[in-house]
């Protein structure tokens, strides 16, 4: 018997410290729990894909990247233009070029001038062909840098839209230097520089000593937690700072003067896809149809506890060219069935399937809601809820679909967002076709006057709420808790935080 | 013995090779790649192709399965494709929570099963044989995340005991280390005390009916001397060997406990490897989990051999 248990100790004894090796290399990268006054801790659900903002698509890198590298040009929370790393700028008179004036003195967290020179290595690696936003970027033909701070991209064809391209966070300024080592250390001229990351534990950044700009906050700490529950009990014990809820939480924090909520529609938009070449639902009427079935006002009630701003259109509502389009199909289960009896189908004559990503328990929730509704008006629906993997490949790729719910985040202007309309772009998964929309699409990009443009995108908005090939759901609202403390919170219509404009009050 | 051990480790090469081809090819069967999960909804189609020939996914199935295990040959695990970072600093960085939970879970179960397990067959039909028969079946019978959901409300909101999400290293501090992992420890320990508790007592109670206990009692051996000195040595080998397939089953199976209590395990990594198609971390964790189940699966049968003469001789194996 004791040898039993001098056997289990000395296993015991060995595992320990296996355990302790096996920590070592990372235990002097774990910081203390300890928060410094001007340390601002955020849950993050997931990782970044990497610290390469021009090698990803995914949200989650940028709200971390938006803080280490910058770009040209920034937005404000309602999308207008602001300096950035380049502190003004100027359009030719004929919009096909633009040269941007840097900030004097901008350096990398290494030490290395953030220079005119920098910055064209870092868009000439963006529009190479290995880019993964070579695409998005070909309208540019040319750049150069002409002096120390200034630089000139020239361009192919007139495309108005082209000064916002140099906001998106994907456009960041890297540092070319480092070119391949960017994902796991990036260097940037941005206020704050990697500190250390272990994935699906924590990401924290600190000061770029080299940044010459204003910030107050000398640390930031994302904590990955991809469970909500364990986030909010981790606000609620004030180890977080800011956190992400959903609609059915806000509860817990309202009241509470320890906390203030922030509950802000974001640039996005949330719809169910339907395939347009589907049998059935090639026919307007039944489309149609859909959409007079579907109570939108009890379906956000029911998946998002209320928190959206309906739409009618491919069109988030904090866009200033967006266009109330609401009102078009009424929820009318009566008109709709007789609309399928129009096209031809009886009760329980139209066999749809739909598809649900399950990583997205909102849109798993809202597809059987609105299957739900469906079947209510006789539409025969069969829900197969599928890994995004596979989503992406068969369903969002591949086409092999009825009816889907997702949602995509916003751009900044009308082409950008509207494209994927285009009957032959390969993100066309709805297999939309209009000739006349197309020819808006063109005419939008040569359109220099604004009002015009925005005459132009109004009629996009207005095809689109009336041929429906899709159910627009809702521009989300997206709730954020923080410490009441901390100042200077804002959400930005495209991806990207400023933990440079935050400050505590009182510590 | 050291003969023996050579051969179980040469086998255990053949498991990982097998495992790990399957892997490579149920990957390559599901739906769904790494550039395609990169470029998402906001990419266009030509980011997909310039990352998938930057991952080497343009390469044929065959090509790349060579390509990694040459890699393999110079111990060379790969970077992941999901997060940059080379895969063997990501499976060292976690290695330590799931081994934590894993072994200390087991360890709690197993000593918690025998006093209890024991007790409850020597007083058979007693208030102890009923409470570790329905309380304990009763809470290991609750689904852990539901079970850990519970627990970090109780602990964390309720009587802020423990902090979420904050694992501390036993390097840094061997108390931050214990208090960040003993609930999820309690948690499992609680799933794997049921089965164990049952087969101890059942074994005790068998031992109980031997001929050689009788006699024992006969000749006026103390209750005690008996039961510690005889009656555990005898009931134990079941229940050790099922405290070893438990401990490789959570050593690959303790993705859910992680999750809830944001601890960055092993499981967790796995989970969202395969979720993210990122082969290389996937064959990595494929990998170096199957090794450590031959080595605990080893492990067992050693504790077993040493604490049985009986079975060392019918094994043929000379320690």
């Amino acid at each position: 018997m004791k040898r039993i248990y001098s056997a289990a100790l000395a296993v015991f004894l060995l595992s320990a410290f296996l355990v302790s090796c096996s920590r070592n290399g990372a235990s002097e990268e774990v910081k203390s729990a300890v928060p410094s006054p001007s340390t601002v801790r955020m849950a993050i659900a997931v990782d970044p894909d990497g610290l390469d903002p021009q090698m990803s698509a995914s949200a989650s890198t940028f709200q971390v990247t938006s803080s280490i590298y910058e770009t040209l040009v920034t937005v404000d929370e309602n999308g207008n233009i602001e300096p950035c790393l380049a502190k003004s700028w100027s359009i030719a008179e004929d919009g096909l070029s633009i040269a941007f004036t840097l900030r004097e003195g901008a350096m990398f967290s290494d030490g290395d001038a953030c220079n005119a020179e920098a910055v064209a290595a870092s868009f000439t690696r963006l529009v190479s062909p290995s880019s993964a936003r070579s695409q998005d970027y070909s309208f540019i033909s040319s750049i150069e840098a002409v002096d120390e701070n200034t630089v000139r991209f020239a361009f192919n064809s007139l495309d108005v839209t082209a000064l916002a391209k140099f906001a998106y966070p994907w456009s960041a300024v890297v540092d070319t230097e480092h070119d391949e080592s960017l994902r796991t250390n990036p260097v940037g001229s941005g206020p704050y520089m990697l500190s250390s990351w272990i994935p699906q534990q924590s990401l924290i950044l600190e000061r770029n000593p080299y940044y010459n700009g204003d910030c107050d906050i000398d640390m930031v700490e994302f904590v990955i937690m991809s469970d909500m529950t364990s986030a909010v009990t981790a606000m609620r014990n004030e180890q977080l700072d800011i956190i992400l809820i959903t609609g059915d939480l806000v509860g817990l924090f309202e009241g509470d003067d320890r906390f203030t909520i922030h509950a802000l529609p974001t640039n996005g938009l949330q719809l169910m896809a339907m395939n347009n070449e589907s049998e059935g639902l090639d026919d307007i009427r039944v489309r149609m149809a859909i959409n007079h079935a579907v109570d939108k006002n009890a379906l956000i009630e029911a998946v998002w506890w209320g928190y959206g701003e309906q739409i009618g259109s491919h069109f988030p509502v904090v866009l200033s060219e967006y266009a109330d389009m609401n009102g078009k199909y009424p929820y009318d289960p009566e008109r709709a069935r007789e609309l399928l009896a129009e096209a031809g189908y009886g009760e329980g004559e139209l066999h749809l399937r739909m598809f649900l990503p399950k990583n997205y328990q909102e849109y798993v929730n809202a597809g059987q809601v609105i299957a739900d509704m469906l079947r209510n008006v006789g539409i025969d629906v069969d829900i197969q809820i599928v890994e995004w993997a596979t989503w992406l490949s068969d369903i969002y790729n591949g086409r092999d679909y009825d009816l889907t719910v997702v949602g995509h985040t916003g751009r900044l202007d009308a082409l950008s967002l509207l494209s994927r309309y285009r009957h032959d772009a390969a993100e066309n998964y709805f297999n939309y076709a209009n000739d006349e929309f197309d020819s808006l699409l063109d005419a939008y990009a040569g359109e220099a006057d604004e009002m015009k443009r925005r005459e132009i995108a109004v009629r996009m908005e207005e095809i689109l709420a009336e041929e429906v090939p899709a159910l627009y759901i809702q521009d989300p609202i997206q709730i954020y808790v923080t410490d009441s403390s901390l100042e200077g919170f804002r959400t930005y219509p495209i991806n990207i935080f400023r933990m440079d404009l935050l400050e505590y009050s009182d510590r | 013995m050291g003969k023996y051990i050579a051969k179980r480790l040469l086998a255990s090469l053949a498991v990982m090779a097998i495992v790990s081809f399957m892997a490579f090819a149920a990957l390559e069967l599901i739906p769904g790649n790494a550039a395609l999960i990169a470029a998402g909804t906001e990419g266009s189609a030509s980011s997909v192709a310039s990352i998938a020939s930057g991952l080497g996914l343009d390469r044929g199935f065959m090509e790349r399965v060579l390509i990694y295990y040459k890699g393999l040959l110079s111990f060379d695990f790969g970077v992941s494709s999901y997060f940059g970072e080379s895969v063997s600093t990501l499976i060292r960085q976690r290695i330590g929570v799931t081994f934590s939970l894993a072994f200390l879970s087991v360890l709690l179960a197993f000593f918690v099963s025998v006093t209890l397990g024991s007790a409850a067959a020597l007083g058979r039909g007693r208030f102890l044989d009923a409470f570790s028969r329905s309380v304990v079946q009763v809470f290991s019978s609750i689904p852990s995340f539901w079970l850990s959901l519970l627990f970090l409300i109780l602990f964390s909101s309720v009587l802020h005991w423990v902090n979420v999400g904050d694992y501390v290293p036993p390097s840094v501090s061997l108390k931050g280390y214990l208090s960040s992992i003993i609930i999820p420890v309690a948690v499992l320990a609680i799933g794997e005390t049921g089965p164990l508790l049952r087969l101890v007592r059942a074994s005790m109670i068998r031992a109980r009916n031997e001929d050689w206990y009788r006699i024992g009692k006969v000749r006026g051996i103390s209750r005690i001397r008996l039961v510690m000195a005889y009656a555990l040595r005898y009931a134990l080998p079941g229940p050790l060997t099922l405290a070893g397939s438990e401990l490789a089953k959570l050593l690959g199976g303790t993705a859910i406990v992680e999750s809830v209590f944001a601890l960055p395990g092993l499981g967790r990594l796995f989970l969202t490897a395969v979720e993210m198609r990122d082969i290389p971390l996937v064959e990595g964790i494929v990998i170096f989990v199957s090794f450590l189940v031959v080595l605990m699966n080893l492990a067992t049968d050693l504790i077993l051999f040493i604490s049985n003469p009986s079975m060392r001789k019918a094994g043929g194996i000379r320690l």
